[in-house]
C-alpha cells in the first residue's frame, strides 16, 4: 500500500518534471518560431513585392505593406478574413486559382491588368496545403515603359514606312547602310539596291564630307523631275568618332510646283498669262537701271481699249476676257524679242521698248500696234471690232524714274481718247497742266453750288408758226472764281462723274422754278425747260423734289419741261421715276433727239411729250437732204405720236422758215435769241406782252 | 452489296441524327441528313420532317421554304400526320396561325394513325394556346399534352403549362411547372430528352427563381444545368443561366462566387453585347461589395468594349445592357450616363415589341417600364421616370420579384425622396438577408434619416458626393451642374447641416454615421 503510494508519488513527481521539462521547451520552441517569424516578416517587409499568406481555410495570416498598397486596405482589415470576403481582383478573384494550385502544386504565374488605371500586376501563387503563399508585384512601371516601346515602335514603323521621304544611313565610307521609307517607291528607288552603294545618288560626296567633319547639313538636290531636301547629321560613337551619317531626305516636289505656281501667280496676268503689275514694276526698275548705264533710251506705250466697258456689259464678260487674250496675243506677236508687254490691270496694256533710238521710231511701233488691234476679232463665232488708245512716253526725256514715264504714258493715252481714241498721243508738258487744272476742277465744282458760283441763262423758245415767245430753256454755266464763266461742255461730264451732278441739278430745279414764277407773271402761260442729267433719273426722290419745288413757287406742272438726254444708261431702271414725273403733269423731253441711242424704241416705252431735234440736223436742213430727210421724218414720227417737237440751234431766217414750214412746233436758236440773263428775258417778256404776239393775234383775229 | 450499307446505314443516319438534333447538335444532324430527300421510301417521310426540324431550330422561315421544295410529300397517314405538324409548328413559329391552325386540322383528321398522335395533337394545341396568349392551363388538351409518354414533350408541355399559370398571374404554378420541366434532365428515361426544351425552360427558371430569391427553385435549375449536355447551339440559354447563377450567389452573400461566375459566363459570350454584359454585372457587384476601384476598372472595359457593340437594331438583351450602363455610371459620370441613355431610344425595338407584345406575362411589361424609368430618370426626366417605375413596381411586387422591386423602389426613393419607398424596398431586399444590398437598403434608410429633411435628392446626393471627396470641378462634371451652382449647393448643405464650412460638414457626416 505504502509502495504502492510511494510508486504513485514518484510518478507524480516524474511527471511534473517532465510536465515542466516539456513545457519549458515548448516554451523555448515558441519563442523560437516567433522569432523565426517576425524574421520572416521583417524580410518580406523588405522585399519590394506585395505578399500575403492564406492557411488551409483561405484565411489570410499575414500581409505586408506592399500588399495592403495594393489590395487597398489595412491590415487589421485583412488578416483573420476569408479571402472570399475581401471582394477583390488581388483577393476573392485567386481563390479558384489557388485551389486549382493546391492540387496541382505550382500555379503559373500570370499579369493582371487595370487598364482604367494603367495598371499592372504580377501574381505568383505558391500554394501548399497548410500555407499559401500569394505575391503580388507592380509591374506597372514596366509595362508601361514596354508599351511606351512598343507604341513608339509601332510609330517610328508607320512613319518609316509612309512617311513621304527617305531615312537612310551612311557609313563612314558614305555608302548606304540602311534605307527605308515610303517615297522610295515614287523615286523609282529600291532599299536593296542601294545598300553598300554610294550615297551619291542623294547628297554631294563634298556635303557629306562636311558632315563626316562634325557639322550636320541641310541641302536640296533634284532627281529625275523630283526634288528631295536632305537632313543629315554625323553618327558620333562614344569617342565622339564620326562613324557616319544618318539623312532623311523628304521629297519636296509639291513644295517646289507650289512655290513655281506661287511665283507665276505673283508675278503673271492670270487670264492673259502677261507679267502682272508687280512683274512689270520690276522690269521697269531693270529698264531704268540698263537705260541709265547704257546712257540709251527706252519707251513706254500705255495701251487702253476703247470703250472696252460695253464690250463686257453687252457680251457679257467671258467674251471681254476673250477679247483681253486676243489683244495680248497681238501685242506680242508685233513687238520685238526684248520688248515688254505688261497687263497691270482691267483693259491697259503697257509695252515695254527698251533701247529706242527716237520718237518717231516709237511712233512707227505704235502704229503698228494701233493697226494689228483695229485687225476685226473673232470671238466665239461673232465678229468684234477693238481699238485702242495709246499714249507714249520716254525715258529719260518725259521722266527720270520709271514710274514717271508710266503716268506721262497714262497722261498721253488720256489726250489720245479725248481725242476720239483708236490713235496715240506722244505725251507733252502741256498734257500734264490740263491734267492738273482737272483735278482743281474737280474739287472747286463739288463746293460750286454752295459758293453760289452757279449762274442761270435763260434762252427763249417760240412758236415756229407765230414766233411767239412760249418759253424759254434754262441753261447753267459756271463762273470760275479764276478762271471766269465755264460752259457745261467743261463741267458737266466731270459733275457727272464726280457725281456733283446731282446738286447742281437740284440748284438748277429751284432756280429755274423761282425764275418761271417771275416770268409767268408777266406771261402767265410761259414754260421754262432744265436739262436733268439721266443720273437724276436715278434718285427716287426726285419726283418729290420736284413737285416741292413747283409748289413752292406756286407754279403748275405743265410750265415745267425736264430736258432728258438719249444715253446708253436711260434703260428701264429710271422708267420708274419717269412715270412719276409723267403722272405729275411734268413735261418731258428727249433731247439731242437722233444722236444717241436706238432713238425709236425710246419712244414707243418712255412716257414723253416733247421731242427736241438735235442741232447737227438743224444745221443741215437747207443744203443737206439727208439732213432734210431725218428733220423730216422726226417731225413725222412726232406728230404721229402727239409729241411737241421742238428744233434746237437754228441759227439762220432760212432755217427758220424751211423748220417752220415742215412742220415743226417750237424752235430755240440764236435766231430767236441767245441765252441771257433773267432780266433780259424779263424785258423781253415785257415787250411781247404788248407788240409781236398782240399783233399777230390780232391780224390772225381780223383774218378769221 | 453498297445497297445494302447504303441502306443499313441511312437508317443508323436517320437514328443517330435524331440524337443528333435532341441533343442540340445541329450541324450533325443535318450533315447526317444531308440529301435524305433522295433516301428510300421506308425512311425518307420520317428524314424529311426530321431535317425540317433541325433546319427550324434555326430559322423558321427556311424550315417553311425547305417543306414546301419537298417533291414528295408522304404518302402514309403517319407520314401525312407528322409532315402536317411540322408545317403547322413552322407557320407558328412565324406567327402565321391561320396557315398553322389549317396544318393542324389536317393533323388533327389523322392523328388516329399515329401511335400517341392524340397527345402530340394535344401539345401543339397549347402551343398554340399560348401562342395566342389563351391563358387557361386547366384545358383538357394541356393535361394530355403532359401526359406524353415522350418526356421531350411532357418537358415541354410543362414548360409551356408554366407559361400560361403566368398568364393568370399565377406565379407560384408557373414555378411549380418549370421546376418539373427541368426535372426531366436529371429523371432516368428511355431516350435522351430534347436538350434545347430543358436549356430553355433551366434559363427561364434561373431567371424567375433569382428575382424570387427561390432558394429551392434556384438549386433545382443549378441541378438541371450540371446535368444538361450544353452544346454552342445553346449559348444563349448557357450565358444567361450562368450569368443568373452568378447574381444568384450574389444576392446570397457570396458575391466573391458571384465574380468567379460572371466570369465563367463571359466565357461562355458570343458576342460583345453579352461580353460588355458581364463587365457590367461585375461593375455592380464590386460596387455593391464597396470595391469602387474594381467597379470603375470593369465599367472601363465595358465602356471600351462598347464601341463593338452595333446599337441600332438589337435585341432586348441591348437595351438592358443600355440601362445598366446608364444606371452605373450615373454615380460617377453623368455625362457618360447620358449619353448610354440617351442611345437607349435609338435601339431599334422592331425586335423587341413583337416579343413584348407576344408575352402574355405582365412581368415582362414590368421589365421594360423599369428600364424606360431608369433612362428617363438618368435623363432627368423626373415625371416620366416615376409613372414609369411606379407601374415597373406595381408588377414587380404582385409577381414577387424582390430583386427588380429592390431596384424600383430604391430608385422611386431617390426620385421622389419619400421615405415609404425605401421601407419598401428594405423589405423587398430582406428577401435577400445576406446580400449587401438589404444591408444596404437598411443603412441608406438610417442614413437618410441622419440627414436634414429639407435636403433635396440633388442635394443629398451632392452630399454624399461631397463626403467622398469629391471637389466643386468634378462634382460639376459629374451631376451636370455649373461650378456655381455646386458651390451654391454645398453652401446649402452647410446651412441644412448647421455648419460653416465643408471641412465641418466632413465632420458632422461623421458624427452622424452617415460618412
Amino acid at each position: 500500500m505504502t509502495a504502492m503510494l510511494a510508486a504513485g508519488l514518484v510518478v507524480a513527481v516524474l511527471a511534473s518534471i517532465v510536465a515542466t521539462v516539456l513545457a519549458g521547451a515548448a516554451l523555448r520552441f515558441r519563442r523560437q518560431a516567433a522569432e523565426a517569424n517576425e524574421k520572416k516578416f521583417n524580410i518580406l517587409e523588405a522585399v519590394g513585392d506585395g505578399i500575403y499568406f492564406v492557411d488551409h481555410d483561405l484565411r489570410i495570416t499575414h500581409v505586408n505593406g506592399e500588399a495592403e498598397r495594393l489590395l487597398r486596405r489595412t491590415a487589421d482589415t485583412l488578416v483573420g478574413q476569408r479571402l472570399e470576403a475581401i471582394v477583390d481582383p488581388l483577393a476573392s478573384e485567386l481563390v479558384p486559382e489557388i485551389r486549382v494550385a493546391r492540387q496541382a502544386g505550382a500555379a503559373v504565374p500570370r499579369t493582371q491588368a487595370f487598364p482604367a488605371t494603367r495598371t499592372w500586376v504580377e501574381i505568383r501563387i505558391h500554394a501548399a496545403a497548410a500555407e499559401s503563399l500569394i505575391s503580388l508585384r507592380d509591374v506597372s512601371e514596366r509595362t508601361r515603359a514596354e508599351l511606351r516601346l512598343q507604341e513608339s515602335e509601332k510609330r517610328l514603323r508607320l512613319v518609316t514606312q509612309h512617311v513621304d521621304a527617305v531615312l537612310w544611313t551612311t557609313d563612314r565610307e558614305g555608302r548606304f547602310t540602311t534605307v527605308s521609307g515610303g517615297a522610295l517607291d515614287e523615286l523609282g528607288l529600291s532599299a536593296d539596291a542601294m545598300i553598300a552603294r554610294s550615297s551619291e545618288v542623294f547628297v554631294d560626296p563634298d556635303v557629306l564630307d562636311g558632315v563626316f567633319a562634325g557639322t550636320a547639313a541641310r541641302v536640296e538636290s533634284s532627281r529625275s523631275e523630283r526634288w528631295l531636301r536632305h537632313h543629315i547629321e554625323p553618327v558620333a560613337d562614344v569617342d565622339r568618332n564620326v562613324v557616319g551619317t544618318v539623312g532623311i531626305s523628304i521629297d519636296i516636289s509639291e513644295l517646289k510646283r507650289a512655290q513655281q505656281l506661287l511665283f507665276e501667280a505673283a508675278h503673271r496676268d492670270r487670264l492673259t498669262g502677261l507679267p502682272n503689275r508687280l512683274a512689270l514694276e520690276q522690269r521697269l526698275s531693270e529698264t531704268v537701271a540698263a537705260a541709265e548705264l547704257g546712257g540709251r533710251r527706252f519707251a513706254v506705250l500705255f495701251v487702253d481699249l476703247d470703250r472696252f466697258k460695253n464690250v463686257n456689259d453687252t457680251l457679257g464678260h467671258t467674251v471681254g476676257d476673250e477679247v483681253l487674250r486676243e489683244v495680248a496675243t497681238r501685242l506680242g506677236n508685233t513687238v520685238r524679242g526684248i520688248d515688254t508687254v505688261a497687263r497691270p490691270g482691267g483693259d491697259e496694256f503697257i509695252v515695254l521698248l527698251p533701247g529706242v533710238r527716237d520718237a518717231d521710231e516709237v511712233r512707227a511701233v505704235a502704229q503698228r500696234l494701233l493697226r494689228v488691234l483695229d485687225e476685226p476679232m473673232l470671238v466665239r463665232g461673232r465678229e468684234i471690232g477693238v481699238t485702242a488708245s495709246i499714249g507714249v512716253a520716254m525715258f529719260p526725256d518725259d521722266g527720270r524714274n520709271g514710274d514717271d514715264v508710266v503716268s506721262r504714258a497714262d497722261v498721253a493715252m488720256y489726250r489720245a481718247k479725248h481725242m476720239g481714241g483708236n490713235r496715240l498721243a506722244l505725251f507733252d508738258a502741256s498734257m500734264e497742266r490740263s491734267d492738273i487744272d482737272r483735278l482743281s476742277l474737280e474739287s472747286h465744282l463739288r463746293h460750286a453750288a454752295e459758293r453760289g458760283e452757279l449762274l442761270l441763262r435763260f434762252q427763249p423758245i417760240v412758236k415756229a408758226a407765230t414766233k411767239e415767245l412760249v418759253g424759254c430753256e434754262a441753261l447753267v454755266r459756271w463762273r470760275h472764281p479764276t478762271q471766269g464763266i465755264i460752259a457745261p461742255d467743261a463741267f458737266i461730264p466731270l459733275a457727272e462723274q464726280t457725281g456733283a451732278i446731282i446738286g447742281i441739278d437740284r440748284w438748277v430745279l429751284g432756280e429755274a422754278c423761282a425764275a418761271a414764277a417771275r416770268m409767268r407773271e408777266i406771261l402767265p402761260e410761259f414754260r421754262i425747260a432744265i436739262n436733268l442729267s439721266t443720273r437724276d433719273l436715278c434718285e427716287s426722290d426726285l419726283p418729290d423734289a420736284v413737285a416741292e419745288a413747283l409748289d413752292r413757287h406756286g407754279i403748275p406742272p405743265g410750265a415745267l419741261r425736264i430736258e432728258i438726254t438719249e444715253t446708253v444708261s436711260l434703260d428701264d431702271s429710271v422708267l420708274p421715276v419717269l412715270r412719276r414725273l409723267f403722272a405729275l403733269g411734268v413735261e418731258v423731253a428727249l433731247d439731242d433727239f437722233g444722236i444717241g441711242y436706238s432713238s425709236l424704241s425710246y419712244l414707243k416705252r418712255l412716257p414723253i411729250t416733247a421731242l427736241k431735234i438735235d442741232r447737227t440736223f438743224v444745221r443741215g436742213v437747207i443744203e443737206d437732204r439727208y439732213d432734210q430727210a431725218i428733220v423730216g421724218s422726226i417731225l413725222a414720227v412726232g406728230k404721229a405720236l402727239g409729241l411737241v417737237v421742238v428744233a434746237e440751234g437754228v441759227e439762220t431766217d432760212a432755217q427758220f422758215d424751211r423748220i417752220s414750214a415742215m412742220g415743226c412746233d417750237e424752235v430755240q436758236g440764236f435766231v430767236i435769241g441767245r441765252p441771257m440773263v433773267l432780266e433780259a428775258l424779263l424785258s423781253q417778256l415785257e415787250r411781247a406782252r404788248g407788240s409781236p404776239c398782240e399783233s399777230s393775234c390780232a391780224v390772225q383775229l381780223t383774218a378769221v | 452489296m453498297s445497297n445494302t450499307t447504303g441502306c443499313v446505314s441511312v437508317a443508323d443516319s436517320l437514328r443517330n441524327a435524331r440524337v443528333a438534333l435532341r441533343s442540340a447538335l445541329y450541324d450533325a444532324a443535318l450533315e447526317l441528313l444531308d440529301h435524305c430527300e433522295d433516301w428510300p421510301s421506308d425512311v425518307v417521310e420520317d428524314a424529311v420532317v426530321l431535317k425540317a426540324e433541325a433546319i427550324g431550330r434555326r430559322d423558321a422561315v427556311a424550315a417553311l421554304s425547305y417543306l414546301a421544295s419537298v417533291n414528295d410529300v408522304p404518302s402514309s397517314p403517319a407520314g401525312r400526320f407528322n409532315f402536317a405538324i411540322q408545317l403547322g409548328k413552322a407557320h407558328a413559329a412565324v406567327r402565321n396561325f391561320t396557315r398553322a391552325e389549317t396544318r393542324y386540322a389536317e393533323a388533327r383528321a389523322l392523328m388516329g394513325a399515329v401511335p400517341d398522335g392524340v397527345h402530340t395533337m394535344a401539345y401543339h394545341d397549347l402551343r398554340m394556346r399560348w401562342f395566342r396568349r389563351e391563358c387557361d392551363p386547366t384545358a383538357p388538351e394541356v393535361a394530355l399534352a403532359i401526359a406524353h409518354p415522350d418526356p421531350s414533350i411532357a418537358s415541354a408541355a410543362y414548360a409551356y403549362r408554366a407559361w400560361l399559370h403566368a398568364g393568370k398571374e399565377d406565379y407560384r404554378a408557373h414555378i411549380a411547372d418549370l421546376r418539373r420541366a427541368v426535372e426531366y434532365a436529371t429523371m432516368p428515361t428511355a431516350e435522351p430528352v430534347d436538350v434545347a426544351t430543358l436549356a430553355a425552360s433551366t434559363h427561364a427558371l434561373t431567371q424567375v427563381a433569382f428575382e424570387t430569391a427561390d432558394g429551392e427553385a434556384m438549386a433545382a435549375a443549378r441541378r438541371a444545368s450540371e446535368a444538361i449536355a450544353w452544346t454552342p447551339d445553346l449559348h444563349v440559354s448557357h450565358f444567361m443561366t450562368v450569368r443568373a447563377f452568378g447574381w444568384d450567389a450574389f444576392m446570397r452573400g457570396r458575391a466573391a462566387e458571384a465574380q468567379w461566375t460572371f466570369k465563367d459566363a463571359r466565357a461562355l459570350a458570343r458576342n460583345a453585347t453579352s461580353r460588355v454584359m458581364t463587365h457590367a454585372d461585375r461593375a455592380y457587384v464590386a460596387r455593391m461589395s464597396g470595391n469602387e476601384f474594381w467597379a470603375a476598372e470593369e465599367l472601363a472595359q465595358a465602356d471600351a468594349l462598347a464601341y463593338e457593340i452595333r446599337w441600332e437594331s438589337t435585341f432586348g438583351e441591348e437595351r438592358q445592357l443600355l440601362v445598366m450602363l446608364a444606371v452605373l455610371h450615373a454615380a460617377t459620370d453623368a455625362p457618360r450616363a447620358q449619353r448610354y441613355a440617351a442611345m437607349y431610344s435609338q435601339v431599334g425595338t422592331e425586335n423587341v415589341d413583337p416579343a413584348l407584345a407576344l408575352h402574355s406575362d405582365r412581368r415582362a411589361i414590368a421589365h421594360a417600364r423599369y428600364a424606360e424609368g431608369r433612362i428617363d430618370q438618368t435623363l432627368g426626366r423626373r415625371d416620366a421616370a416615376i409613372a414609369a417605375l411606379q407601374e415597373a413596381y406595381e408588377i414587380f411586387a404582385v409577381s414577387s420579384f424582390h430583386f427588380r422591386a429592390t431596384l424600383t423602389a430604391a430608385a422611386l426613393a431617390e426620385l421622389t425622396g419619400e421615405s415609404r419607398w425605401r421601407d419598401v424596398g428594405a423589405r423587398h431586399a430582406n428577401s435577400y438577408p445576406d446580400c449587401p444590398l438589404a444591408t444596404m437598403a437598411q443603412d441608406a434608410v438610417a442614413r437618410e434619416d441622419a440627414m436634414p429633411a429639407q435636403l433635396s435628392p440633388l442635394q443629398r446626393q451632392l452630399a454624399r458626393a461631397v463626403w467622398a471627396g469629391a471637389d466643386a470641378p468634378e462634382l460639376s462634371r459629374r451631376f451636370s451642374r455649373s461650378v456655381y451652382t455646386v458651390e451654391r449647393q454645398i453652401e446649402l448643405i452647410c446651412t441644412a447641416f448647421g455648419v460653416a464650412s465643408r471641412a465641418a460638414l466632413l465632420q458632422e457626416a461623421r458624427r452622424r454615421s452617415l460618412a
